[in-house]
């Protein structure tokens, strides 16, 4: 099986399986763009190694899955934000690692590993309050104080 | 890097997966999440699930879900409209299986946004008449106004027998008469305006009436149809 090299943004030579690196979109196009296995290492300058590492383990996990449907909005990208246990698992991780991660997807197009990652943040979002999820993910009030007299008008909470 | 360093596409990307009942929190979060929330992409996610089988306008999620939305008249003014919200407390795992505790809250949502969204996903372009008499069910327009119904019920504490001669009724947003259709493109506000003219309601404690919306499917005239109750009980 042929193999490639990526490199990283810091610098790290990492050995792929070919496969499992047109797992990626950015890639695969690139791959083909060129014709042949290339020998030298393929820049990937947004992402740095430890980021690169965990795209690459979630590639080698998934490297058997069909492609992702081309139509944005066909069913199996509908809205659910169910996740298999393996991605559960591997999302796992600091919240600035997951918000890499979603960005590398992002960067290399790999729809179903930006997906699972949106979905991790969502389901992180979803049942909370608007100051718990200010809290959850230190994100700072910067509504205007007109505006924030608004909200707090809207926001009185009645329990019943 | 932090959610808010993200690029706003893919802010809008992770908001796209929040469910309908979580919009309101999140349009509360930023400014940035309040305009996304109430872009066209999230929008979409705010209708459905279809009430007819046909590719139809869809009915607001407000609407739609069990007595999850009320609003609370006083005289003729309304002086409070509430979404109950489902907040996840604690998640615990039992063996294989996740639990998830809740508590509810009604939350104040007077004059958010959504209050002022269509009640139907935005029509679907009308066909022409050649192409509309090709049609199994007729003309679209037609189609949806047959199929969904408001209706009001008086509770045994707001004994109102009078309503009980204008349930069921076709209604309209542009005058009291009943038996008339909806205008294409009446908000959820026009709605409860128009309850507000069709209920009267003068009396009432302090607190005035609450008013809560049901949606369910009911069979009448040897079809389903979409019927949207509405209940009355003192605040």
């Amino acid at each position: 099986m042929s193999q490639i090299i990526l490199l990283s943004s810091d610098n790290v030579e990492m050995k792929v399986d070919k496969e499992v690196a047109e797992r990626s979109i950015l890639i695969k196009n690139m791959l083909e763009d060129v014709g042949e296995t290339p020998d030298q290492a393929i820049p990937i300058p947004n992402v740095n190694e430890g980021v690169l590492r965990k795209v690459i383990e979630w590639c080698e996990h998934h490297r058997n899955d069909p492609p992702p449907p081309a139509d944005e909005d066909s069913d199996s990208r509908k809205k659910s934000t169910d996740i298999e246990e393996w991605d559960q698992k591997f999302m796992q991780v600091d919240q600035e690692m997951l918000f890499e991660i979603i960005l590398a997807a992002n960067y290399l197009d790999i729809k179903p590993l930006l997906d699972v990652g949106c979905k991790t943040v969502a389901n992180m979002i979803k049942g909370k309050s608007p100051e718990e999820i200010r809290k959850t993910f230190n994100i700072q009030n910067d509504f205007t104080p007109e505006e924030e007299d608004q909200i707090r008008r809207e926001n009185e909470w009645a329990e019943e | 890097m932090s959610l808010t360093g993200l690029p706003p596409e893919l802010q809008t990307l992770i908001l796209l997966f929040i469910p309908f009942t979580s919009h309101f929190a999140v349009s509360k979060v930023s400014p940035l999440w309040s305009s996304i929330v109430s872009s066209h992409a999230l929008q979409k996610a705010r209708y459905g699930p279809k009430f007819t089988t046909l590719g139809l306008p869809n009915l607001h999620r407000l609407l739609n879900f069990n007595g999850d939305f009320k609003f609370t008249i006083k005289g003729d003014k309304v002086i409070s409209h509430k979404f109950r919200n489902v907040i996840e407390t604690q998640r615990k795992e039992l063996g294989e299986k996740i639990i998830t505790e809740t508590r509810e809250e009604w939350m104040d949502i007077t004059n958010h946004p959504f209050l002022k969204e269509p009640i139907f996903s935005p029509f679907i372009t009308y066909l022409s008449a050649e192409e509309s008499d090709k049609q199994p069910y007729g003309n679209l327009e037609d189609m949806v106004l047959d199929n969904f119904f408001i209706e009001v019920i008086p509770t045994h504490s707001a004994d109102y027998p009078s309503f009980q001669s204008m349930s069921p009724f076709h209604w309209s947003v542009e005058n009291d008469a009943f038996q008339v259709r909806v205008r294409d493109n009446a908000t959820i506000e026009d709605l409860i305006h128009f309850l507000v003219r069709v209920l009267k309601v003068n009396e009432g404690g302090d607190g005035g009436y609450e008013v809560i919306l049901t949606h369910l499917w009911d069979a009448w005239w040897k079809k389903w149809v979409g019927v949207l109750r509405a209940r009355i009980v003192l605040a």
